[in-house]
C-alpha cells in the first residue's frame, strides 16, 4: 500500500512537470511573449529593453530552469498587466472557486443520487423517464447558456436572485445550479447503470430473501456498492467542474480563478495565464490521485 | 427444372423501411442543420455581417416593435439573427465535420496499433490517453488560442487533440477483443500480414462502435466550440458563431433577450437531437455498447 502511494505521487509530480514544460513551451512558440502586450508607440530599443528586462533574451531552456526554480519556491512572476506578484492574484481568487465547485457539486449529488436510485429501481417507469429526460437535458445545454437562461428568468422576468459577485449567501443559489446542472446529468446516468447491476446481484438477492424491506435493501444496502464506480468519477468530475467553472463565473462574475484564467486570456497576460493554469492543474491532478488512493480503501476487492 | 427464385427485397425497399425506423424529430433537426450548413451562403435571408446601424437592436417579428424583414430580430449592429444562426451552423458543422474526422482517424489508428500490438506501446499510450482524459478541455483550449491566437484551423486542431483519445480508448479495448477470435488466427496461420489483418478482420468489426461513439461525440464538440466562441478564444469575428452571438447578447439580456436565447436554443436543439440520434444508434447498432 505505502509502495502505491509513493509511485502514485511520483507520477503526479512527473505529470505536473510535464504541463509545466508544455505550457512554458506553447507560449514561447509563437515569437517572443512580449509582443503580445508591447505597445504599437514603443521604439525597437524600449522593446529590446523590455525584453532583456524581463529576461526573456535568455535561451528558452534558461528561462525554463528560472521559472521552475522560482516556482518550487511559491514565485510564479509578475503579471503582465497588473505588475503584482502573480501568485497573489490566484491565491486572492483562489477559495473562491474552491467554495463554487464544492458547492456545485454538493448539488449535483443532493440531485442525482436520489434520481439514478429511483430511475433503477422504477426502470422504465415514470421516475426512470424523468431522470433520463433531465440527464439528456442536462448534457445537451451548455454551462454559459444555462447561466444566462437562469439570469434571464430569475432576474429579468422575476426580479428574485443577485447575478453579478459572490457576496452573500443568494449569490451562490444561481451560479451553483448552472455549474452543477452538467454534472448532475452525468452523475445521474452512472448511479442508474451502476444501480441496475447491483439491484441484480447475488447478495440483494439474499437480502430480500431474508425479508428485509424493499426500502432499506434499496437506500441501505444497493446505494453503498452502487456509489463506488461514482467516486472514481467525481475525482475527474472535479476536473470537469473547474472547466465548467470558466463560463460559469464569467457569466456570473464569480471572483474565482477561472475567471482570473479568462481575464488573463482576454488581455494576452501569459505569465498569469500560465500561473493559474499550473495551480488549476495541481488541484486537478490531486484530487485524481487522492481518488485513486481512496478507491483501494473503499473497494476492499482491489486492495490485494 | 424449376430452381426455386430468391425473393430479394429491391434496395429502395429497405431503405426506406430503415429511414422509417429513425427517430423523427432528431432526424429532421439534424438534417436540416445539415442542410442549412451546406446550403447556407443560399439560403440566409440577409448578409450575415452587413451591418445595419438603423435596425439595431431590432425586435424579432412577433414581439412589439418587430418586422418581418428580421424574423428573429437583429442584433447590436443591426445584423440579422435568423442569417447569422444559419451561417453559424455552416460553421460549427465545418468545425465538426473536420475535427471528428481527424480525430477518430487518429484515434482509431492509435487504438487499434495499441490493442494489436501490446506490449510496452500499449501502456505507454494508453498512459497518454488517460492523462489526456483527465484534463478539462476549455484549459487547454484557451492556452492554445492566447498563444497560438484564435482562428479555424486552432479550433480544430485543439479540438482534434482533445477528441481523439475517447476513440483510442473504445477502439484499443475493442481490438483487444476481437484479436482472441478464431478468425484472426486462422488469418496469420494462413500468413496474412499483421496489417492486412487489421485492416481487412478487425477494422470493419470495429466500425459500428467508432460510427456510435463519433455520433455522441458531434454533441460535445459543438459545446466546446460554442464555449471557446463564448469566451473569445474561437473563431474570430466577423464570422458568427453561436458561442459569440451568445456572448454578444449577453450584455442586452434585459432589452434584447433574443440576441442570446436564439443562438442558445440552436444550440441545445442541435446537441440534442446529436445525441438522440447516437442514443438510438447505438441501440440499433449494438446496445452492448452502452457503457458508452
Amino acid at each position: 500500500m505505502g509502495v502505491l502511494v509513493v509511485s502514485r505521487l511520483i507520477q503526479a509530480v512527473f505529470t505536473l512537470l510535464g504541463v509545466s514544460i508544455a505550457l512554458f513551451f506553447l507560449s514561447h512558440a509563437s515569437g517572443n511573449p512580449v509582443d503580445a502586450f508591447v505597445p504599437i508607440e514603443a521604439s525597437p530599443e524600449d522593446r529590446e529593453r523590455l525584453i532583456h528586462h524581463l529576461g526573456f533574451d535568455k535561451p528558452v531552456y534558461v528561462q525554463y530552469w528560472r521559472f521552475i526554480t522560482h516556482a518550487v519556491r511559491g514565485d510564479f512572476g509578475e503579471s503582465l498587466r497588473n505588475k503584482q506578484p502573480n501568485m497573489s492574484l490566484v491565491k486572492a481568487r483562489f477559495w473562491n472557486s474552491i467554495k463554487l465547485a464544492s458547492a456545485a457539486l454538493l448539488w449535483a449529488l443532493c440531485i442525482s443520487l436520489p434520481l439514478g436510485t429511483l430511475a433503477a429501481v422504477h426502470r422504465g417507469r415514470f421516475w426512470d423517464r424523468v431522470a433520463m429526460t433531465l440527464a439528456l437535458f442536462g448534457q445537451s445545454l451548455p454551462a454559459f447558456f444555462t447561466g444566462i437562461l437562469l439570469i434571464y428568468i430569475f432576474a429579468v422576468v422575476f426580479n428574485v436572485l443577485p447575478v453579478q459577485g459572490a457576496g452573500s449567501w443568494k449569490h451562490y443559489i444561481l451560479p451553483t445550479i448552472a455549474l452543477g446542472w452538467g454534472v448532475s446529468a452525468a452523475l445521474t446516468r452512472l448511479l442508474r447503470s451502476s444501480m441496475l447491476e447491483v439491484l441484480d446481484s447475488e447478495y440483494i438477492k439474499l437480502a430480500r430473501a431474508k425479508g428485509l424491506r424493499e426500502s432499506i435493501v434499496v437506500w441501505k444496502h444497493a446505494l453503498r456498492n452502487a456509489l463506488i464506480p461514482l467516486v472514481t468519477f467525481i475525482g475527474f468530475t472535479w476536473g470537469v467542474i473547474m472547466g465548467g467553472a470558466i463560463a460559469t463565473e464569467v457569466v456570473f462574475g464569480w471572483p474565482g480563478m477561472a475567471r482570473l484564467a479568462y481575464e488573463a486570456v482576454v488581455t494576452r497576460d501569459t505569465p498569469l495565464l500560465q500561473s493559474v493554469v499550473l495551480v488549476w492543474a495541481s488541484i486537478i491532478i490531486g484530487a485524481n490521485l487522492v481518488v485513486d488512493l481512496l478507491y483501494g480503501v473503499i473497494d476492499p476487492t482491489i486492495r490485494a | 427444372m424449376a430452381i426455386a427464385a430468391q425473393v430479394s427485397i429491391p434496395i429502395h425497399v429497405r431503405t426506406f423501411r430503415a429511414l422509417r425506423k429513425l427517430p423523427s424529430i432528431p432526424t429532421v433537426i439534424v438534417s436540416l442543420t445539415i442542410f442549412l450548413a451546406v446550403f447556407a451562403n443560399l439560403v440566409v435571408p440577409h448578409p450575415p455581417t452587413q451591418i445595419h446601424l438603423e435596425k439595431s437592436r431590432q425586435a424579432p417579428a412577433f414581439i412589439e416593435g418587430g418586422e418581418v424583414k428580421y424574423i428573429l430580430g437583429a442584433d447590436r449592429l443591426g445584423r440579422d439573427i435568423l442569417s447569422r444562426i444559419i451561417k453559424g451552423a455552416q460553421v460549427s458543422m465545418m468545425v465538426v465535420a473536420v475535427s471528428v474526422t481527424l480525430g477518430a482517424a487518429v484515434g482509431t489508428a492509435i487504438g487499434l496499433t495499441a490493442g494489436f500490438h501490446g506490449g510496452w506501446p500499449d501502456a505507454f499510450l494508453m498512459r497518454i490517453v488517460d492523462a489526456m482524459l483527465a484534463f478539462p478541455a476549455i484549459l487547454i483550449a484557451l492556452v492554445f488560442a492566447v498563444t497560438l491566437g484564435p482562428s479555424f484551423w486552432v479550433v480544430v486542431a485543439v479540438i482534434t487533440l482533445l477528441l481523439w483519445a475517447p476513440f483510442a480508448r473504445l477502439v484499443r479495448g475493442q481490438t483487444l477483443s476481437w484479436k482472441g477470435r478464431d478468425f484472426v488466427n486462422l488469418a496469420k496461420v494462413a500468413g496474412c500480414s499483421n496489417l492486412r489483418i487489421i485492416l481487412v478482420h478487425i477494422l470493419p468489426n470495429v466500425r459500428d462502435s467508432i460510427v456510435v461513439l463519433a455520433t455522441l461525440q458531434v454533441g460535445w464538440v459543438i459545446l466546446i466550440e460554442g464555449t471557446l466562441s463564448f469566451l473569445g478564444a474561437g473563431i474570430p469575428a466577423p464570422t458568427p458563431t453561436w458561442g459569440s452571438m451568445v456572448a454578444d447578447g449577453r450584455e442586452l439580456i434585459r432589452s434584447a433577450w433574443w440576441m442570446s436565447m436564439f443562438p442558445g436554443v440552436a444550440i441545445f436543439a442541435v446537441v440534442l437531437s446529436f445525441n438522440l440520434l447516437g442514443d438510438w444508434l447505438r441501440d440499433t447498432l449494438d446496445p452492448r455498447l452502452r457503457q458508452l
